[in-house]
Formats: structure tokens, C-alpha cells, sequence
């Protein structure tokens, strides 16, 4: 939670707050369908890494845990691709991504 | 317009090349690569194709592929050009054109960045067949 002073014009500090604190893993292709999801938010009031996230996933879609297990899926934060130890913050995207089959 | 490029319509492949070919007057080679839906898979009929992506992700693995291309080989210019969505039998569905003084630089470079797309690009493919549609898992 972040305060940013946003005017003094009335002679009082005005305040708002953000109430982000959330991390957004987006789903495709095939994964989509065995999350029966686009995509889901988590709560992260403290960084997570990759690897905690997967297991978070695997509890909450079940149907998902085969692929997280086989290491087929890459992840991707802010559309980066990212490790197992890479830290996922307040306010990151992160991507599920299937094996890729453009061309 | 941008030499590269993921787009719901059809491209013009002569529109391609005269793009990549106006980057320099020492070009003595085009080398093109052009992807298209072809009608079995693995032994099955196909009727049709669909291509998701991720968008903006997609978009800069493709810039990355062409600034190494140019980095790496020995060519003047080259453009990516990937369709989304709907692709019928016949129909095209991603383009690679690699323009160099000789012929061998665009030649490995159109290669290498096929093979790259391929591997790095978060692209994925539905193939519609008889038993309905199916997401294909892996690039063979």
C-alpha cells in the first residue's frame, strides 16, 4: 500500500491509497481450457517466487498440476521469460505458456 | 509499416520483399520463407487452423529474433510477419524474409530465424479436425 500526496490546493494533505497488492497469472492455449480460466489473481502483500506460485496453482487447478509437474509449461513475469527462483512482485503479469507451436 | 509484424489479415508476400529490399542498394539476395496450412497432422485431416498469441510478448520475440538475425549473420535486412486467428487449408500463415549481398548469409539467416520463431515465440496452434479442435502440444 503506497500514499501519494495528491494536492494541497485546500490547505489539507489529501491522501490515496492503493489497494493493488495483486498479481495476475494469465492462461493459454490448452491451458485456458484445463484452468476453465483466462486468468487468475493472487494477492501479494509480500514477493513470491516462481516456484511458490506453481504450487499455489496446483492447489487451486488441479487439472493444471500434470503440466506444471512435467516442466513443459514456461513462465513468463512481465512478459519476460523467468526462472524457478524469479520473484513475482505487486503489480506483475505472469504467463503460463504451453509448448509453443507458431510457424 | 513495421518490418515486424503479428496481424489478423493476409500479407502480400511481393509487398514483403519490396519493403525488405528497400533497405539498401547492396542487396544481391532475398531469401524468403512463407509458412502455410497444409491439411493433415500427424496422420489426420485437418480443415482448418487457429493461432493464438500473447499479445505484446509475441511482438517482442519477434523484434529480438530479427536484432540478433541482423547481429549474427551477415545480412542487410529482415521482416517477420506471423497471422493470428483463423487460417484456412492453403492460406498463409507466417512469412521470413532475409535480404543479404550473397545469397549463403540470408539463406542461414531465414533459417536460423524460422527455427528460432518456432522455439522462442509464444505462438500456439488449434488444429480443427473430424474429432473437433485440438491445441497441438508441441512443434514437431
Amino acid at each position: 500500500m503506497s500514499k501519494i500526496p495528491r494536492s494541497l490546493a485546500s490547505g489539507e494533505l489529501q491522501v490515496i491509497y492503493h489497494f493493488q497488492n495483486m498479481i495476475t497469472v494469465r492462461f493459454f492455449a490448452m491451458l485456458k481450457g484445463l484452468a476453465g480460466a483466462e486468468e487468475k489473481t493472487y494477492p501479494a502483500e509480500t514477493p513470491i517466487t516462481v516456484g511458490e506460485l506453481k504450487e499455489l496453482l496446483k492447489r487451486d487447478f488441479p487439472a493444471l498440476r500434470p503440466v506444471i509437474d512435467s516442466r513443459s509449461v514456461l513462465i513468463s513475469v512481465n512478459q519476460e521469460f523467468a526462472g524457478k527462483q524469479t520473484l513475482i512482485k505487486d503489480g506483475d503479469e505472469v504467463g503460463l505458456l504451453p509448448p509453443f507451436s507458431g510457424g | 509499416m513495421d518490418l515486424v509484424r503479428i496481424q489478423k489479415d493476409g500479407f502480400s508476400m511481393e509487398e514483403e520483399v519490396a519493403r525488405v529490399k528497400a533497405a539498401g542498394r547492396g542487396i544481391g539476395a532475398v531469401v524468403a520463407f512463407l509458412g502455410t496450412a497444409r491439411d493433415f497432422s500427424k496422420g489426420e485431416s485437418i480443415t482448418g487452423l487457429d493461432f493464438e498469441h500473447y499479445p505484446g510478448m509475441a511482438e517482442a520475440r519477434l523484434r529480438d529474433i530479427r536484432e540478433r538475425a541482423l547481429k549474427n549473420f551477415d545480412i542487410i535486412e529482415m521482416s517477420i510477419v506471423h497471422r493470428t486467428g483463423r487460417i484456412e487449408i492453403g492460406a498463409d500463415i507466417v512469412l521470413i524474409v532475409a535480404a543479404s549481398a550473397h545469397r549463403n548469409d540470408a539463406f542461414m539467416a531465414c533459417e536460423w530465424a524460422i527455427t528460432e520463431l518456432k522455439r522462442t515465440t509464444p505462438i500456439w496452434k488449434r488444429e480443427t479436425t473430424a474429432k473437433g479442435d485440438v491445441w497441438v502440444s508441441e512443434t514437431p
